[in-house]
């Protein structure tokens, strides 16, 4: 009888020590990380987000970008090249592959 | 009808369909200003820039754009700005986001048909670099804000990313993408088309160009120059003292990338267990050097990269890999 309490202590010793050896060894070996969310993804969750905690825009504000006084003394911008489209089956697939 | 936009720090390519085609549109993203100071001087410079592509501007001072510009650099032996800096629109230069928003303009042109989708790459943030001033929000804004003046739906995809999906179809969208671009080489881990990790570093092209120019003496428009005319590989010595320069610093950057590559890997959390070696794409402007992608597979061999590698590739179409990317994104919306 008391053999086998000294083993299930012994066991449950060896159960919290692999709790703690993770999480608080193994982990801080391990970089922190937030996984990137696909373009995709982003696209659909954008009009779903739902924040209850009121928050002041503070990003910096776009300005001076107009262009309307200067005077263009060119033609055309760029140069044109043309190739074959080989994308129709790249959109396929990563359209079956993102359910669209 | 769809766009695709490669917003980057040496080129601004544009891709959209036309019939069973693809047509990109390149501008080389750099200006020169000339501000004369009589109106004597205006007439002259006026005339002597006939043939050029400029603009004139509400001060009377001429912005010399593109190609042209790196011209008129080098013939002064000066150094032509540029409104991108790392990546994203350049804080440095007062005029960026005017002569940013007037290429965007000119390049991407009027939408085709009301908010028609427009999909733009943006970098990833830096590993190697905490710089308030790389500030990607506030550039997404800038290129939003300019492209809604053209009537775009215009949206926003890191640039690594597009790379994947324009490059690892018969890999099922599995891989590793980097796009070496002028300002920064961007990184993307691929999953089954899901990102998992992305980052970019702050040394690229412009790196080369700036060391060589210090090493030399040279302005870095002139590197510039003698850098994109090619004649030298990789790694090895040359005759003429500028690409033997650029020779030597590519090798480094080379090193430096694989290196960071392999660091930021390694035991990173997000980093999926692949079951089959993996395919590196590589991209960009900067990758076009001879001898680039063998140099880049024979550094990550030796910085103890965490993956087993099938190849590393070169995209089939280096610089226009993004935009297509951005056109395939777009084309998906």
């Amino acid at each position: 009888m008391l053999d086998q309490l000294i083993v299930c202590i012994l066991l449950l010793f060896v159960f919290i020590s692999g709790i703690v050896f993770d999480r608080y060894i193994l982990n801080n070996q391990t970089k922190e990380y937030e996984k990137p969310e696909s373009f995709f993804s982003k696209q659909r969750s954008s009009e779903k987000v739902y924040k209850n905690n009121i928050e002041i825009d503070d990003k910096k504000i776009v300005m001076g970008v107009e262009t309307v006084n200067m005077e263009s003394k060119h033609d055309g911008l760029g140069k044109t090249t043309e190739s074959k489209d080989n994308t129709q089956s790249a959109i396929n697939k990563l359209k079956s592959m993102k359910g669209k | 009808m769809s766009k695709g936009l490669d917003v980057g720090t040496s080129f601004i390519i544009m891709s959209k369909y036309n019939k069973d085609n693809i047509v990109f549109k390149d501008f080389r993203d750099a200006f020169y200003v000339i501000k004369p100071n009589t109106p004597i001087a205006t007439k002259m410079i006026e005339k002597g820039l006939a043939g050029k592509t400029f603009v004139k501007d509400s001060d009377g001072s001429f912005i010399i754009l593109g190609k042209d510009a790196i011209e008129k650099a080098v013939e002064r032996n000066e150094t032509a700005r540029r409104p991108m800096y790392r990546g994203v629109v350049s804080v440095k230069e007062k005029e960026a986001k005017r002569v940013l928003a007037y290429i965007l303009k000119e390049v991407v042109g009027k939408a085709s048909e009301p908010d028609e989708k427009l999909v733009f790459c943006v970098p990833a943030q830096p590993v190697d670099q905490e710089d308030d001033d790389f500030d990607v929000g506030y550039h997404e804004d800038v290129v939003k804000t300019i492209l809604a003046e053209t009537g775009h739906d215009a949206r926003a995809i890191n640039e690594a990313e597009a790379l994947c999906y324009s490059e690892l179809e018969d890999t099922d969208y599995t891989g590793i993408g980097i796009s070496c671009g002028a300002g920064m080489t961007n990184v993307c881990v691929m999953l089954n088309g899901e990102p998992t990790v992305v980052f970019s570093t702050t040394k690229s092209g412009d790196w080369v160009d700036r060391m060589s120019a210090v090493a030399t003496g040279e302005p870095d428009s002139v590197v510039q120059v003698e850098k994109e005319g090619g004649g030298f590989k990789v790694g090895e010595p040359n005759e003429n003292p500028v690409l033997n320069a650029v020779s030597s610093y590519y090798e480094r950057l080379i090193e430096y990338t694989a290196r960071q590559l392999s660091a930021a890997l390694d035991g990173h959390k997000a980093l999926p267990k692949f079951k089959d070696p993996i395919r590196i794409v590589v991209a960009g402007g900067t990758s076009q050097a001879d001898g680039y992608i063998e140099k880049l597979n024979e550094k990550l061999n030796e910085s103890n990269f965490p993956l087993p590698i099938q190849e590393v590739k070169h995209a089939s179409d280096p610089l226009h890999a993004v935009s297509k990317g951005c056109l395939i994104a777009a084309s998906i919306l």
